[in-house]
């Protein structure tokens, strides 16, 4: 009997499961079954060098013996004679990962606005915003924000329209989230907060505008929706797989699923109450499936980090900001850098920078430790601060 | 032989190329990555390596 691995998704999680597995030299054969046409590929640049047409994004994962089907989707998973049911067939598993991934949420009251997850979607939003007069972008999140960075980097005029009163104040905290916001005005994008879409104004069949609530219409002939993404496994309904209320596959630690012999990773999954949403979380859990998958008992923690892209300014963020006792402390430089750190206790708990790549990295090193605060306080000196709102 | 080339200006310190081939990288204490084998061994780990990085700030030149 050959031994098989199935992989199923072939993007940041489904590559470092596949090449994980095979390292671990347990199967005698791991397929990838991916959805898309195009080889796998990172899919950062997408929103950044790819939507101005800048390159093309770099292939991912190197595949040897790993056999790859593009062009193959899965619509059933039977648990109890181990099948994978794809388009293209019925194929058998010994052990199977799961890392269809996320796709964005839509924009129920502008049917024609796009969104932006694939290659394909980048080259067309890409050919849309080159033909735009006035661009608006539902979500102002790190996306909608790099979307909007590719227009003006062509000099085209575009709003951000964000529903929460200060966009990315979740994740960075207020202090920063007000400094963004001050970013995307230097840089001649409009931010218009508190505003929620109800529609949009035609003329000829063709977009003009969008419509708020508060009555006010903000001209644009291209409309791209920004607005976060939901799991896709709509094709595991039937399996009887646990998921969560937003549909996305409940693992623990170990990546394992509520199925035998399945287990799942990145932004399809909730991995101990944990959501994914970036490459480096994706291919690390990726990566533990793929081991446990061949036999080893490898535990995923999170590690968050994520990084952006706005106006040629490189943004990182290590950790989180929200809900911590000790307000955001802020060092900030005349060239408009910023290095920003909180805490608990004696504990560095989230960074944030812009355009200190040197300073997150020596402090990320140290996120959660005890004593970390300590090493926070000397990066942040000799001036540190609570900025002013 | 073919020789590892490392971008600093892209670089985001990230370390999969170190998870992937700690032989061959390790990121410094300035929180960028450093080559520890220009001229790798292992070709083939070191091809992955350059393919994991998720900014592209490695290269193999032949
Ligand atoms: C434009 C953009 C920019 C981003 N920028 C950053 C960034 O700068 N930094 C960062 O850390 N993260 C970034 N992210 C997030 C990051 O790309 C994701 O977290 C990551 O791709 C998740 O990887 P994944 O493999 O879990 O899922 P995905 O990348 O979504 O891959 C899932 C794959 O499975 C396929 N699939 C789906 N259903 C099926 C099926 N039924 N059968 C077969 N195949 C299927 C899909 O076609 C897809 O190829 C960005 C995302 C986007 C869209
Ligand atoms: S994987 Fe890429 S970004 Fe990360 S440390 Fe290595 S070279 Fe730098």
């Amino acid at each position: 009997m050959v031994r098989r691995l199935v992989v199923v998704g072939a993007s940041h999680a489904g590559v470092a499961a596949a090449t994980a597995a095979r390292d671990a030299g347990a199967y005698d054969e791991v397929v990838v079954v991916g959805a898309e046409e195009r080889a796998p590929y990172q899919r950062p640049p997408l929103s950044k060098e790819v939507l101005t047409g800048a390159a093309e994004p770099a292939q991912l994962g190197v595949l040897d013996q790993v056999t790859l089907h593009t062009g193959m989707r899965a619509r059933g998973l039977d648990p109890v004679r181990r099948v994978l049911v794809t388009d293209a067939g019925e194929v058998g598993y010994d052990a199977l990962v799961i890392a269809t991934g996320a796709r964005p949420r839509t924009l129920p009251a502008i049917p024609e606005a796009l969104t932006l997850r694939t290659y394909d979607d980048a080259r067309g939003l890409g050919a849309a915003l080159a033909g735009a007069r006035r661009v608006a972008v539902v979500g102002a999140g790190f996306i909608g924000a790099e979307v909007a960075s590719a227009v003006r980097s062509r000099g085209g005029a575009v709003t951000l329209l964000e529903q929460a009163p200060l966009p990315l104040c979740g994740l960075v905290g207020e202090d920063v989230a007000q400094r963004l916001l001050a970013l995307h005005a230097a840089h001649g994008t409009s931010v218009r907060v508190g505003a929620r879409v109800i529609g949009a104004r035609r003329a000829a069949g063709r977009v003009t505008g969008v419509e708020l609530a508060d009555g006010e219409l903000v001209a644009a002939d291209v409309v791209v929706a920004a607005l976060g993404v939901a799991p896709d496994t709509g094709w595991l309904t039937a399996s009887g797989i646990a998921l969560d209320a937003d549909g996305a596959v409940r693992c623990d630690d170990r990546l394992r699923t509520s199925l035998p012999h399945v287990l799942a990773a990145g932004d399809v999954a909730r991995v101990a109450g944990h959501g994914c949403g970036h490459v480096l979380t994706a291919t690390e859990q990726g990566r533990a499936a793929g081991m446990n998958a061949a036999g080893a008992d490898e535990a995923w923690s999170p590690r968050p980090f994520a990084w952006s892209q706005w106006y040629g300014h490189r943004l990182q963020l290590v950790g989180r900001f929200h809900g911590l006792a000790t307000p955001a402390l802020i060092a900030r430089d005349e060239d408009g850098s910023l290095l920003a750190v909180a805490g608990e206790a004696d504990r560095l708990l989230g960074v944030f920078g812009l355009d200190r790549p040197r300073q997150v990295a020596a402090l990320r090193r140290v996120v959660g430790e005890p004593g970390s605060w300590e090493r926070a306080l000397e990066q942040i000196s000799p001036a540190p601060a609570p900025i002013p709102a | 032989m073919s020789r590892i080339v490392a971008d600093h200006a892209v670089c985001e310190g990230i370390g999969m190329c170190e998870t992937t081939a700690h032989e061959m990288f390790v990121v410094g204490d300035d929180g960028l990555v450093e080559v520890l084998q220009f001229e790798p061994d292992d070709v083939t780990l070191a091809r992955a390596a350059v393919a994991a990085c998720p900014v592209s700030a490695l290269r193999l030149q032949d």
